[in-house]
Parts: C-alpha cells; structure tokens; sequence
C-alpha cells in the first residue's frame, strides 16, 4: 500500500486531540506542583512535561509524517494565548519548527525513538523555558495581572536572574523530557503494541 | 432534551468573536463574558450546563477575591490558577453552546466558511473533547476503583510512576479508540 505523507483527517483530529489531552495533564500537574513555586519554580516544567511525554511519543509514533510535532505546539500554543499569554503563541511555533527541524524530514525519523526523544527533549525544553521567557520579555507587570503576589514575582523575578537556575531549568527539562521518552517507550511497548494500537505504524 | 435552535452559522461566528475578545480583555470583562455564555446557554435551553457554569463563574470570582486580600504567599498560590480559569471561561462555555448543534450542521457551515475538509473535524471534536473527556474520566475512575485503586493507595507514593500507567494509560487507550472511531466516520460521512 503507498504511504500516504500529507496530513489525513485521521492525523489532524489525533493531533489536536492528543494536545488537549496533554495540556490538561500539564494543567493538572501544575496544580498538583504548585507548592513548588516559591522553592523551585524552574523544576516544575521538567516535573510537568514527564508524563506528557507519552502522549507525545503514541501521537508522533501513530502520526508519523512531518508536522506532528509543529501541529502538537501549535495547539499547545494556541490554549496558552487564550489563557491571555499570547506570547507563548509566537514562541511555541518557533519550537515547533525546531523541533521538526531535529527530526530532519527523513520519514524513517518520525518513528524512531532516539531521534523523537531528542526531538521531545529539546521542545520540553523550549516550552519549560516559557514562563522565565515571558517573564524577561513581558516584565513584572504580566505577573501582576495573572495575580501573583508581590513576594512570589520576587522570587521568580530572582530565580529567572540566577543563570544557575536558568541552566537547570533548561537541562532539568531536557532530561526529564527524555527519560519520559524512555519510560513512555517501554509503556507503550507493554500496553499499546500489545493492544495492536501501533500495529500498523 | 431539546434545545432551542440558534442559527450554527451566527453560533460560530459568536464563538469565534469571543475566542478574540479573549485574547485582550480584562478580568472583570472576563467576567462579563462568562455571565453572558450562561445567559447565551439559557436561551437556547441548556439549563443544567447553563447552571453549572454560572455556579463555577461565581464561585471563581469569589475565590478571586478572597485570594486578593491574602498576604499569605501559598494560599496567593492560587490566584494564577483562578486567573487562568477566569480567562479560559468563556471559551469553554461558548464551546458547550457549539457542542448543542448537530455534527453534520456544523460541518455544512464550516464548508460555508472555506475551512479545509480535513480539518473540520479536528476543530468540531476538539470544542467537545473537554465534555467527552470528563464522561471518559468518570468511567475509567470507576473501573480504578473496583480494582481498589482509589488515589489514596499508598503504592501511588511507592512508585508514583504507576499513576502513569493506571491513569494516563486508560485515557489514551479511550482516546486513541475515539480517534479511531471518528476517523472513520469521517472518512465515510457517517
């Protein structure tokens, strides 16, 4: 049968499906984390991207064509601005070409774990960095008008200043974003290939 | 239950307006903007999501309140939770009053607006995703919970990578299968 490398309907609804299902686990985990702000704000996104990893890899692995991960930050993108951070709209896209950029286009890629892995990491990454960009970019103004408190924008305002805490941010992400990949892998290799969900992907 | 008929033409045309006033409005025009989506699901009916809705704005806007009188950095905490929620509101509520219109009318007004054939139905089941997701929630907490795997089972705090496996899992599982099942009937107009 010859593969088809446009975009099916099949591939636009799993997209767009998939990103909301991952944004509300990363709603969830943030709530679930949000003690952690005022100690360790930069590690949250890492904690957060964790378990989206394996809605990640079951999309791009049942996708498998070029713009699955553009389309993923796309949506993803797109909740945020209306949450009122459009900035983050502008930025995801960015991440999404660079990450589909790490995929390189070979359609062998799209379905290869290390290469989804890195791609996921670096975009985790990217995505992880978000709050700290749009704080730099925006100010404390932003902050004030999402109703944070005087003393907590201090605290962010210090840990986005620290280039020991920017640095961490972005490898703590990283790593986490693959080492979900890792364990993602081994769950979907224990539960969806044995349902014949990625049978034939 | 029957609803009230709005023209799904004016009705995406409301949502879409909406969707941009979002973008640039205030709290309190935020505010507005819900109360108005629970008198828009009234008109046309839908008195129980109507109801529900305008017992989350209220109580939201409550708890905003409150949350800006305190000095107390962790219970500040959850005013940018409440603000996101605040901002996300209104959409969600005009999403429930496009989820009362049929599929196949939906899909004749987008055709209408140009939107690609493909995408139409990525667009329609994301609006609904939200109210089937929390169904599908329901059903796979209770096959958890015969299996006596409530939240409060201390092997959560064991391996905390289980709640991967036991809540996501389900979840994609169902979700997948709907992709499935909708990609189907899209491919057969059915």
């Amino acid at each position: 049968m010859k593969k088809v490398k446009k975009f099916t309907s099949k591939d636009y609804v799993a997209v767009v499906l998939y990103s909301v299902l991952a944004y509300i686990v990363m709603a969830a985990m943030g709530v679930a984390f949000s003690f952690l702000l005022p100690i360790a704000w930069p590690l949250i996104s890492g904690i957060c991207l964790l378990p989206v990893s394996l809605i990640y890899l079951l999309m791009a692995y049942r996708v498998g064509k070029r713009g699955a991960l553009f389309g993923f930050s796309l949506v993803l993108g797109l909740i945020y601005a209306l949450m009122g951070i459009v900035i983050i709209l502008p930025y995801s896209v960015v991440l999404g070409i660079i990450g589909e950029l790490i995929l390189g286009g070979n359609p062998k890629n799209y379905r290869n774990f290390s290469r989804q892995a890195l791609a996921y990491g670096v975009y985790a990454a990217g995505l992880g960095f978000g709050d700290m960009f749009t704080l730099y970019l925006l100010g404390q103004q932003f902050f004030e008008k999402m109703k944070y408190t005087d003393s907590l924008i201090d605290k962010l305002q210090s840990f986005a200043t620290n280039p020991f805490w920017v640095g961490g941010n972005l490898l703590f992400t990283f790593v986490l974003g693959v080492f979900g990949c890792w364990i993602s892998e081994k769950i979907l290799n224990k539960h969806f290939r044995k349902a014949g969900y990625l049978d034939d992907f | 239950m029957t609803f009230k008929k709005i023209d799904p033409f004016f009705q995406i045309l409301t949502f879409v307006l909406i969707i941009s006033l979002t973008f640039f409005v205030s709290l309190t025009e935020s505010f507005v903007l819900a109360l108005f989506g629970v008198a828009y699901l009234f008109i046309q009916g839908a008195f129980k999501p109507g109801l529900k809705y305008l017992c989350v704005t209220l109580l939201t806007s409550l708890l905003l309140i409150l949350i800006l009188r305190t000095t107390n950095t962790y219970i500040g905490l959850l005013g940018w939770l409440i603000t996101i929620l605040f901002k996300l509101l209104p959409t969600m509520i005009f999403g429930v009053s496009l989820g009362l219109i049929p599929i196949n009318e939906l899909r004749s007004v987008m055709a209408s607006f140009k939107i690609p054939n493909q995408l139409q139905m990525a667009l329609i089941v994301g609006l609904r995703y939200f109210a089937i997701l929390s169904d599908e929630l329901h059903e796979i907490r209770q096959a958890r919970l015969t299996h006596g795997l409530s939240f409060r089972n201390p092997i959560y705090f064991r391996r905390p990578l289980l709640i991967m496996d036991y809540y996501l899992v389900p979840t994609l599982m169902r979700t997948t299968k709907l992709i499935d099942d909708l990609s189907v009937a899209a491919y057969t107009e059915g």
